[in-house]
């Protein structure tokens, strides 16, 4: 082994890191080499000058320094946590997905659902069917007018929904507004019972007043037409579809009150016709003779052609009675859509025509 | 200085409480700022190091497994912006060539010759600190890896296997390194300081 070759392991001398043959051929080798000898207490020297040196201390501020650093990086970190999280940290994202699992829950019951909202609400059909049932021309059987009388009376309304309003043009009513309307009312049957209730007394008075007026007055009659005008406006005006139908088919209904007449007058059991000169003056005799047989819910409506309709209901052991006064007001001509039942009331519509 | 105290404040920082990480630059900053000095031999330089190598150590505590001693992974981050530092430095002044025959300059400037091979006398003028600033420069000028290895195993004391862990070395390369970096060092330091007293 030369010295080159020793010198080279010689470092490996300081920590005893050399195998054990190393160490030892090394030793060997040393006994007889005094400059491999000066090179190893050269080494060990210089590892004794760098073990000796002295540590340094960190400045105190290094610590503090560090920590401000750490911290901002938390805060940091906690900041983009909180701006998703705001205010409530893990409660927030959770709400919004409540809100969205809601909102699609919502739109998958409307969206489910639209079948039932489409058969609560009034179908073509039943509109069509309703003024026809009511139509003199068509009487409708007997066994399917009590079946409808069966029928909840919401459901009825609904099938007579109210006519559009002067100056707005129901075909300009998108399809989603009268469901939503229907919808409504289908949520709301008492009040909409109430609503007609107070709407089938409203008439009543009106006739009141107007008889008080000693009945015919001009101005009275002047009043009468002017209604039968708005009627026929109405009818004119109201367009296709369902509720225009609606509105164009049922002429006996009152101006004033539609949704009552759609409760009492709708299903008369009995339709008179009247034929008399003066209609109006017909008209006032017939409501006194009615008022005589203890007649209830009177109303009358004026019509086209100076045709005015009185709807009521009267006891059915005042009928015969009523029926032979009124033929001695003129010729009479009858239409019994059902047999009356005795001790009770029944409907009549009584027409009165001029001659 | 346990490595169950570090595995404590580790634990707590991963789960989010950054003041835990205090513990560990209490128990690690002294031991990492010499690190940093020696391989840097600037003061300042080094506590910047230090700082910024405890900042990426926070950064990645959650990366953190305990397959090796923090300490182990402390240390070879300091190491490796230690390494980064003198990269930059050495970039702007690749200009200035450096070997180990050149003259060895001290911060301050008090060294700019060679000394006199003046033996006993020589060494018995100097203060400890001026030995210890000739001992820093010779550690200057080795290699980088060598350098490395030096600091970590003659002045640290770290054991071979924890040194190849740091710097991913296998133990037969540490051991060339630094059977080197001895060599040379003692070199300098003959050079530098003459006979030893």
């Amino acid at each position: 082994m030369t010295c080159k070759e020793i010198e080279g392991l010689l470092p490996g001398m300081i920590d005893g890191a050399l195998p054990d043959v190393e160490m030892k051929r090394i030793e060997t080798h040393l006994e007889t080499c005094a400059s491999c000898r000066k090179a190893l207490a050269d080494l060990r020297m210089s590892d004794e000058r760098v073990k000796n040196l002295e540590e340094l201390e960190p400045p105190p501020w290094l610590i503090t320094r560090v920590m401000a650093q750490v911290r901002q990086e938390a805060r940091q970190k906690e900041g983009i946590l909180r701006k998703l999280f705001f205010p409530l940290h893990v409660k927030v994202p959770i709400q919004a997905l409540a809100t969205v699992l809601i909102a699609f829950v919502a739109w998958n019951v409307y969206k489910t659902g639209d079948p039932e909202f489409r058969q609560m609400a009034p179908s073509s059909t039943a509109v069509k069917e309703a003024p026809r049932a009511q139509a003199p021309q068509e009487p409708a059987p007997a066994a399917g007018i009590s079946k409808r009388d069966e029928i909840p009376a919401t459901r009825e309304k609904k099938t007579f929904a109210p006519p559009p309003e002067p100056g707005k043009e129901p075909a300009l009513q998108s399809a989603e507004t009268r469901r939503e309307e229907t919808t409504a009312d289908a949520e709301k049957p008492v009040e909409r019972l109430r609503a007609a209730k107070r709407a089938a007394e409203a008439p009543k008075d009106e006739n009141a007043w107007k008889g008080a007026g000693s009945a015919r007055t001009g101005e009275a009659d002047r009043v009468l037409e002017a209604e039968a005008q708005d009627q026929k406006q109405k009818a004119v005006k109201a367009p296709v579809g369902a509720v225009a139908k609606e509105a164009g088919k049922q002429e006996a209904r009152p101006a004033a009150s539609p949704m009552m007449s759609a409760v009492v007058s709708s299903r008369p059991e009995l339709e008179i016709t009247l034929s008399a000169r003066d209609a109006g003056a017909a008209a006032g005799e017939v409501e006194t003779l009615l008022k005589q047989f203890s007649a209830h819910t009177v109303e009358r409506q004026a019509l086209e052609g100076r045709v005015v309709v009185l709807t009521a209901r009267i006891k059915t052991e005042h009928l015969a009675a009523f029926r032979e006064r009124l033929k001695s007001l003129g010729p009479v001509q009858e239409r019994a859509h059902v047999a009356p039942r005795p001790g009770g009331s029944l409907t009549i519509r009584i027409e009165i025509r001029p001659e | 200085m346990t490595d169950d105290e570090d595995v404590k404040a580790v634990l707590l920082c991963q789960k989010g409480d950054s003041d835990a990480f205090e513990i560990l630059v209490e128990r690690h900053q002294k031991r990492m700022l010499n690190v940093a000095y020696r391989m840097l031999g600037d003061y300042d330089e080094a506590c910047d190091v230090v700082q910024e190598a405890f900042l990426a150590a926070y950064r990645a505590i959650r990366s953190f497994k305990r397959e090796a001693a923090f300490s182990t992974w402390l240390y070879a981050i300091v190491v490796n912006h230690a390494r980064n530092r003198i990269k930059q430095a050495e970039s702007r002044l690749s200009h200035e060539a450096r070997s180990i025959d050149d003259p060895v300059g001290l911060q301050d400037g008090s060294l700019q010759r060679d000394l006199p091979d003046c033996g006993e006398s020589a060494v018995e003028r100097l203060e400890k600190k001026e030995v210890e600033a000739r001992v820093q420069a010779c550690i200057r000028t080795l290699e980088a890896d060598q350098r490395e290895v030096l600091i970590l195993r003659d002045i640290q004391g770290f054991s071979y296997e924890e040194i190849g862990g740091m710097l991913k070395l296998a133990d037969g390369t540490v051991k060339s390194r630094l059977f080197r970096a001895r060599a040379a060092l003692k070199d300098c330091l003959v050079n530098v300081l003459g006979d030893w007293p």
